[in-house]
């Protein structure tokens, strides 16, 4: 993607926002879609776009208009792009210890960490499932059952609803894509934001493997950035 | 008829001296680092250098803000109504309050640098606040400038008006014939910044 906003030749200043904003969105979208992928269990395909250097060349491009702040998670791109030659078995292995069956392993779902909000302590994993499924049903989408709230499928929504955005933009529907941006703004208050960054300070915890380091800190820093204010990052807890 | 504010900027009489950046600042209590308001210097590569060699140099001098579009695509863009132009004067007015600080605004808007994404946490070189804006500043939401509404509201000028050395600004209703803005657009050389954009500034630049 090449920076929208120099690059779009609409003279009416309305469809000139829209083109702009519909590209930014999909860079977006773009971003939240690599992130999900790559904290899905490590398949050959995955590990093949890291190995050719895909997810660091996607997500810098998809993320040109952020202009200065895009050098803040440079770093972390920088450490994914040193594990290009990682093998796709050691990435498989330390997701097992990391969030599969292991003693060590770090829960990849949001209502293991919203317990202290349920109203019935035993019961948090229904409500929060019951929760997002409420969410994800009024944009036509329904994750299956019992994975409402696991992380990735909490990043590819995000990068759903970013994809349904770009659209409206595309289209010059200004009210609707302003409507959904507000909706992205409101997940992320409810759910991804509040429990991300102790997800994350307990992945680095475990010494994870550099891409599952570099990975939570360009997510964490990636949400930071998309929150606006209250987001209280990782390495600030 | 609702009142179109605009401001002219005299780019003859403008001697860079940045009292406006100045009173700005302090009249809207603005943190360390934040700017709603500063002087661009038209020469050499930086801050009051001039372009050429002596003895032919040349230094010119353009003050930038919110330019206040007539059709202002950040007011088109916002998802939490942070931004909006006022129907009945033209001011383009932002609400750190409201905003969720995505930027959006900042996407749009053709001119460079004239909002501030506030990243850090506010902070003040002085322990008592100063000037008479009552709106608080928040990090990671987005600010500019807003005319001094607070001060419109009371029937003053905004602050970089009043404090000119040079009396270089020129603040009013538009839509008045007999207002001194429309006199001076009528009998004075002027441009606006980026016309080509279609946003109609509510900034013009006597020259």
């Amino acid at each position: 993607m090449i920076d929208p906003r120099t690059h779009t030749n609409e003279t009416n200043p309305k469809h000139r926002a829209c083109s702009i904003l519909h590209q930014v969105a999909r860079g977006r979208s773009q971003v939240y879609r690599w992130l999900a992928l790559s904290f899905y269990a490590p398949d050959a395909e995955l590990a093949h776009a890291l190995n050719a250097g895909r997810i660091v060349e996607d997500i810098l491009l998809a993320t040109v208009w952020l202009g200065e702040d895009r050098k803040k998670f440079l770093t972390h791109l920088g450490k994914l792009r040193e594990c290009a030659s990682s093998a796709w078995s050691d990435l498989a292995s330390d997701y097992q210890r990391l969030f599969g069956k292991s003693s060590e392993r770090v829960p990849m779902r949001e209502s293991a960490y919203r317990w202290r909000e349920a109203s019935a302590l035993l019961d948090t994993a229904n409500q929060v499932a019951l929760a997002l499924r409420q969410h994800y049903e009024q944009f036509g989408v329904a994750p299956i059952a019992n994975h409402e709230d696991l992380l990735p499928v909490e990043l590819e929504f995000m990068a759903f609803l970013c994809e349904c955005e770009s659209n409206e933009w595309k289209n010059n529907a200004a009210e609707r894509a302003r409507q959904l941006r507000l909706q992205e703004r409101t997940f992320l208050d409810d759910h991804l934001g509040r429990w991300f960054p102790e997800f994350c300070r307990r992945v680095s915890d475990r010494a994870p493997h550099p891409f599952y380091t570099a990975l939570i800190f360009l997510s964490d820093t990636w949400l930071n950035l998309e929150y606006g204010p209250g987001y209280v990052p990782a390495r600030s807890l | 008829m609702s009142k179109r504010y605009v401001m002219l900027i005299d780019l003859q009489q403008c001697t860079g001296c940045n009292t406006c950046s100045v009173a700005c600042k302090q009249e809207n209590n603005l943190p360390e680092g934040v700017w709603w308001t500063r002087v661009v210097t038209i020469g050499g590569n930086g801050d009051d250098l001039p372009a050429g060699h002596y003895p032919n140099l040349r230094l010119d001098y353009l003050p930038l803000a919110c330019q206040h579009c007539a059709q202002a695509p950040c007011a088109e863009v916002c998802p939490a109504t942070a931004t909006s132009r006022r129907e009945d004067d033209g001011v383009v007015m932002q609400d750190p309050g409201l905003c969720i600080g995505c930027r959006s605004c900042m996407m749009v808007c053709p001119f460079t640098s004239v909002r501030v994404f506030a990243d850090e946490q506010p902070r003040f070189a002085l322990l008592f606040p100063t000037g008479d804006n009552p709106s608080a500043h928040r990090a990671r939401t987005v600010e500019k400038c807003t005319f001094c509404a607070h001060r419109l509201a009371r029937g003053d000028n905004p602050s970089c008006v009043d404090v000119c050395p040079v009396q270089a600004r020129t603040f009013g209703d538009l839509n008045d014939s007999a207002s001194q803005v429309a006199q001076l657009l009528a009998t004075r050389l002027h441009f606006q910044l980026l016309t080509e954009k279609g946003t109609e500034p509510s900034v013009y630049y006597l020259i």
